[in-house]
């Protein structure tokens, strides 16, 4: 568990101001800090590392302290159990996958430097350079690494930010397992909604230093309350007529939906805006992604061993 | 999007589905959602809600008959477009206004007129509710 209250005057680009943050993340527990760039969120990740120190305050991790202000505590960076994962990967060039990892596990660590990688299914990256890698190989790599002193906790600042968008799911589905296995506190620093929702239990919404909002991401993002079940963030492409109709096309990350809209509604929304497609649980149909190719007479075919037909 | 302002009259609530009353002021309106007392704090008696329904899940009728729909609103046709599939009836209704996107063939089959005594129909199913806020 990680208790923090953090104060430091900062610059942004709109003049200086003071963070001032106060939170409590749970084993467990992934919690995002969403908002603008030049918010403070990376600032909080960093002092949570020991890489930057606040002038007031403390950082408390599992009950131990790691800093504080009036009793000028500061434990040093290499002494903090944190995993960090950054936006740039921020792999050693001129090492191989296995020995980036090496080089960050601890000797005594009981755990085999091969498990780690195969648990992310990046072994046979083992001799690679990371010039070599794609990007979501490389933050894979970096991934492990971080998780590879058996930290306290994991702070990922925009992991995925400069990835593509079928790569990005693909790893936040890998972050959410690697969470749940640590068993940590996880901090996510994200501007991506979509991401939020699918990622974190807990939302704080900074905005010049502040935490203007938390709760789950449907109580910061929706501050209304709002019976759907069925509901995807989005964002309008077109509007288009369709008979005495208006067809909208909506892409949500991986998918493109069409919603059909009465005038009124269409005249609301413009493309660029951001929506929430939402629905009744009632009414989506699930269907079968894979349809079963073969027929009744090619299965017993198959299972007299007559052969394969193909 | 049709929307119509109420407030909760009653709750049943079974296994996380209930089936919500709403006084809209002109008539109630019923709605089966997957919220209930303990999962929502909008889900109060007297709370103000939001009652919302697409135009296409409202059909019309001459006269509702014995059917399994709960929401019956009677009204006058006010308005109508039509389209070559699609038609859009505006409905006036104790309720307020609602819209109804049905097929043109069904609009020419009822023959609907403006001042038309129509009757609009909505599954509860269709239903759903956004929280305004809890009465202190």
């Amino acid at each position: 568990m990680i208790e923090a209250h953090l104060e430091k005057d900062l610059f942004g680009a709109s003049g200086p101001f003071r963070l001032s943050v106060n939170f409590r993340v749970d084993d467990g527990q992934c919690v995002t800090f969403y908002g603008p760039s030049g918010a403070g969120k990376t600032t909080i990740l960093r002092m949570l590392a020991g890489l930057e120190t606040p002038q007031e305050g403390f950082i408390s991790v599992n009950g131990e302290l790691w800093f504080d202000a009036r009793k000028r505590v500061l434990l040093p960076s290499r002494k903090r159990r944190v995993g960090f994962v950054f936006q740039s990967y921020a792999l050693f060039p001129n090492m191989t996958v296995g020995e980036n990892v090496a080089y960050a596990m601890q000797k005594t660590s009981a755990v085999k430097l091969e498990d780690l990688l195969d648990l992310a299914g990046i072994l046979e990256l083992k001799d690679r350079y990371p010039s070599t890698l794609s990007g979501g190989q490389q933050q894979r790599v970096a991934l492990i690494r971080a998780i590879s002193r058996e930290p306290m906790i994991l702070l990922l600042d925009e992991p995925l930010s400069a990835l593509d968008v079928s790569t990005r799911l693909e790893l936040q589905d890998e972050i959410l397992r690697i969470h749940r296995l640590l068993g940590a506190a996880t901090i996510l620093v994200s501007h991506d909604k979509q991401e939020v929702f699918r990622m974190a239990d807990m939302v704080l919404s900074i905005k010049e230093g502040r935490i203007h909002a938390e709760g789950s991401p449907r109580e910061v993002f929706f501050k209304r309350r709002f019976s759907p079940k069925f509901a995807v963030t989005g964002r309008v492409l077109a509007i288009e007529r369709a008979d005495i109709v208006f067809r909208a096309f909506v892409s949500t990350g991986t998918e493109m939906l069409q919603v059909i809209l009465g005038e009124r509604d269409a005249k609301r929304f413009k493309p660029g805006d951001e929506v929430l497609v939402a629905s009744k649980a009632f009414n989506p149909m699930l269907l079968p992604l894979f349809e079963p190719f073969e027929t009744k007479e090619l299965r017993q075919v198959c299972q007299a061993g007559v052969g394969y037909i193909d | 999007m049709n929307r119509v302002q109420g407030r909760i009259l009653g709750i049943e609530a079974s296994d996380g589905v209930s089936l919500v009353d709403i006084e809209t002021g002109g008539g109630a309106i019923s709605a089966v959602i997957l919220e209930t007392p303990e999962s929502s704090e909008y889900m109060r008696l007297g709370a103000e809600v939001y009652v919302l329904f697409k135009e296409t899940e409202v059909a019309l009728g001459l006269d509702a008959g014995k059917m399994s729909y709960l929401n019956v609103f009677d009204g006058k046709v006010s308005g109508m477009r039509c389209g070559r599939v699609l038609a859009e009836v505006v409905v006036w209704t104790a309720a307020g206004e609602i819209v109804s996107i049905i097929t043109k063939r069904s609009f020419e089959r009822l023959g609907l007129k403006e001042g038309a005594r129509v009757k609009a129909v909505i599954k509860s199913t269709e239903v759903a509710l956004q929280g305004l806020g809890v009465p202190s």
